[in-house]
């Protein structure tokens, strides 16, 4: 039977002038409907990861994301008659990809491919999944390139990109009246993205740029960094480096005695547990944090522990939310093809993420809208490693009456005007 | 010292027509006004507020608009119903897993009854002898013979179910499903599932047409109410409340059916929607975080629990405007009105 896809569908009721219902509402309605009524049967998600190395922290919690998304989904997909199929590949390179996403979708059509993996690859698989006409969800991947000029019309991206870390690290350090900062910043391109996006920033916003130290790959001694930042009288030290790179700044900042606020972005917490960064302190910016209890993230955090025995982080939360937004598009699109998913994440549906507030995909570079959290360290050093992170913000503020949502959660981010994607015509 | 009977007798004389001249009359009279209070006080329909924080309900007078009586009830109470008879309040304390049950005379909490883990939201009966609960972790619903308190069927539902509604009619029970955008319909009798309805997103509340043909739900991260037609098991409209800004959770519908009161949480107002064209009437600005929405029984006025300005907003519906606004404990949260 001829499946029809939410936009015909939608198209066929104005030209009819269903029922004299005049609102996109009413008619969305009726799609809803619909889809109750013509769900698809079985909906294939592959996951792609690469879970060696530094990459292979990150590709756990993503896996485990999208594990309970995935579970999640089918509990509701089964009350329409239709299950849920998560396709695990974890060996994931740019060299085996094109030949692995043929294989998997040879048997069966892919509803989607969640892209759990380094920015490199992302780019390249964006660009095979544009070619192959299927839809892919980037969850890990924050390089702008992805949202700029290597965008495609059929990625979208549920992981906030370095613009919005940094602008939400910025709004926060500007409400707390830190306006003077120094960057650290890793000669890595994300390093590099933080910085350039920092002043920016505070180019914009009337803030001070007193210079920047680029760490190289590898760099273990950090004196005359220290000695240097010791003398620029900052208000806060932008922090944008990983790995072993963060440990030796962290170790030698603290033995320094310097007491200039550190402000990280972004932070992978899953690498502060297992690697347990002693010195780690400052404020952090991230798009998870397992002690979220409003909005119902209590209830997602505690499914989350109850099924891993973990708490939950930025990544696990982007690939629970990468699946659910999956799920949500087939049934309401009562369709699995990949133009009738594109056309449904592209309307703006409002996205539940648990982050109370409706989340949507912007239609100039198809990154989803949502609002980040600044983390302090504690500096009692808590038992459990869990507990030294305390919540102290989250950004933008919910939007007032007045405002509307949109508006606000794009203060995060490139605007429009900025922005150099240009998505393929449909 | 044993008392002469004589001596006894005529002390019982003298005391007898003391007892019937003044201290008879002064009971009969005593009796008499408290009883005159006691009908006063039942015949005057109260407004009970669940105060999330303050760990207590308010009971508002509504001839005066004044908090009559403040009755501390135990942790997080959220949920809340009058049985049928008006003689009990139930309270669903979240952070106890226990229903508290109130006397509406003494209001006095008589009893706690287990619940399943961090209940919320609940409904009654019509006739009064059973209660379905949501367990928002077990995503079940949970059924309990008040007779008995035995929890006596779990019916799997949606996943993070919250509102909990019986259709007037006693046959249907409406179970939302935050994380899963649902709402389960089963049947009272058979405590099946009949259908899932797939609705707005983060679904909160229900309320039915007094004929149960039409429900209502709110979503409140979708900003919308979406409209189901009961016997079809059908969504047969969904209308946008502020663009979609709006968080909707707490509705409720008149008693003449005409009328849809919604409170829109985050936009710190009530909608009000016509029944029948589905369509937003007005706005009606209240205090802050409007949640809970409960109306009296003949439908004049609406009570909204203002979560974060800790107030209710008592609303006259003919002319829809707020006409009292009556201070209460601290994050008033859900309603329920006497008859």
């Amino acid at each position: 039977m001829r499946r029809i896809s939410r936009r015909t569908f939608l198209r066929m009721a104005a030209s009819l002038g269903v029922a004299g219902v005049p609102s996109l509402a009413a008619l969305y309605a009726v799609a809803e409907t619909h889809a109750q009524a013509q769900a698809p049967r079985v909906v294939r998600i592959a996951h792609l990861s690469h879970r060696q190395g530094e990459d292979a922290r990150m590709a756990s919690y993503a896996i485990m994301g999208a594990q309970l998304g995935a579970e999640e989904a089918d509990i509701t997909a089964g009350m329409f008659g239709t299950k849920v199929e998560l396709i695990i590949e974890d060996g994931v390179t740019p060299a085996n990809m094109p030949a692995l996403v043929r294989k998997l979708s040879a048997p069966e059509h892919l509803t989607a491919i969640i892209a759990a993996l380094d920015d490199p690859t992302t780019a390249s698989l964006s660009a095979f999944t544009q070619q192959e006409r299927l839809v892919c969800l980037n969850t890990t991947a924050r390089g702008g390139d992805l949202r700029g000029e290597k965008c495609h019309r059929s990625t979208f991206h549920v992981e906030p990109d370095l613009a919005m870390y940094t602008h939400a690290m910025g709004q926060w350090l500007l409400q707390n009246n830190r306006k003077r900062w120094y960057s650290i910043v890793s000669e890595a391109g994300f390093g590099q993205e933080v910085y350039h996006r920092s002043r920016r920033f505070l180019q914009q916003q009337g803030g001070a740029d007193l210079g920047c130290s680029v760490i190289t790959l590898g760099q273990s001694a950090y004196q005359d960094v220290l000695a240097h930042l010791g003398g620029v009288e900052a208000e806060a030290v932008v922090v944008a480096l990983m790995g072993e790179e963060l440990r030796h700044f962290l170790e030698q900042y603290r033995a320094s005695g310097l007491k200039t606020l550190l402000a990280g972005i972004p932070l992978d917490m899953s690498a502060l547990w297992q690697a347990s960064l002693e010195s780690l302190q400052g404020v952090w910016v991230t798009s998870w944090y397992y002690g979220l209890e409003r909005f119902s993230a209590r209830e997602l955090n505690r499914r989350f522990y109850r099924r891993f025995e973990k708490p939950a982080e930025g990544f696990a939360w982007t690939n629970w939310a990468a699946v659910k937004l999956v799920m949500e598009g087939v049934l309401r699109s009562a369709s699995m093809e990949a133009s009738a998913l594109v056309s449904y994440l592209e309307s703006a549906p409002p996205f539940d993420g648990h982050k109370g507030r409706s989340l949507t995909f912007r239609g100039w570079n198809h990154q989803l809208r949502q609002p980040l959290y600044v983390l302090k360290v504690r500096e009692d050093k808590p038992e459990n490693p869990w507990d030294r992170l305390q919540l102290i913000g989250e950004l933008p503020p919910p939007a007032a009456p007045s405002q509307l949502v949109v508006e606000v959660l794009d203060t995060l981010g490139e605007p429009p005007t900025e922005s150099l994607c240009r998505l393929e015509a449909r | 010292m044993a008392m002469n009977p004589q001596v006894f007798a005529r002390k019982r004389l003298r005391v007898v027509p003391l007892l019937r001249s003044y201290v008879v009359p002064s009971i009969i009279m005593t009796l008499a006004f408290a009883n005159i209070w006691v009908a006063s006080a039942a015949s005057q329909p109260k407004a009970y507020i669940t105060n999330e924080k303050s760990n207590d309900i308010s009971v508002i007078d509504t001839a005066t608009y004044k908090v009559a009586a403040t009755v501390p009830v135990g942790e997080r109470p959220r949920g809340i119903r009058l049985s049928p008879d008006g003689k009990r309040l139930y309270v669903a304390l979240g952070d106890e897993d226990r229903i508290a049950v109130v006397d509406t005379t003494s209001l006095q909490v008589i009893e706690k009854i287990s619940s399943g883990s961090d209940p919320e939201s609940f409904d009654i009966s019509p006739d009064g002898t059973r209660l379905f609960v949501s367990n928002e972790d077990a995503n079940t619903a949970s059924v309990i013979d008040l007779q008995t308190r035995q929890i006596v069927a779990s019916v799997p539902v949606g996943i993070e179910p919250e509102g909990v509604t019986v259709s007037p009619d006693g046959r249907l029970i409406y179970v939302t499903g935050e994380t899963s955008h649902t709402i389960s319909v089963i049947d009272a009798d058979g405590l099946k599932v009949l259908a899932t309805i797939l609705v707005g997103s983060r679904p909160r509340e229900s309320a039915f047409s007094p004929n149960s043909q039409k429900a209502f739900v709110t979503a409140e991260i979708g900003g919308t109410v979406s409209v189901i037609d009961v016997p079809g098991h059908k969504v047969i409209a969904t209308l946008t409340i502020e663009g979609g800004d709006s968080k909707p959770k707490g509705v409720v519908a008149t008693p003449d059916g005409k009328k849809v009161f919604v409170a829109n949480g985050a936009s710190h107002n009530v909608a009000v929607i016509d029944a029948q064209s589905h369509e937003v009437i007005t706005t009606i600005p209240v205090g802050q975080r409007p949640w809970g929405i409960a109306l009296t029984h003949d439908g004049k006025k609406a009570y909204v629990a203002n979560g974060v300005s800790n107030d209710v907003s008592v609303i006259d519906t003919a002319t829809q405007k707020v006409i009292a606004s009556i201070p209460v404990g601290k994050m008033p949260w859900g309603i329920a009105v006497s008859r």
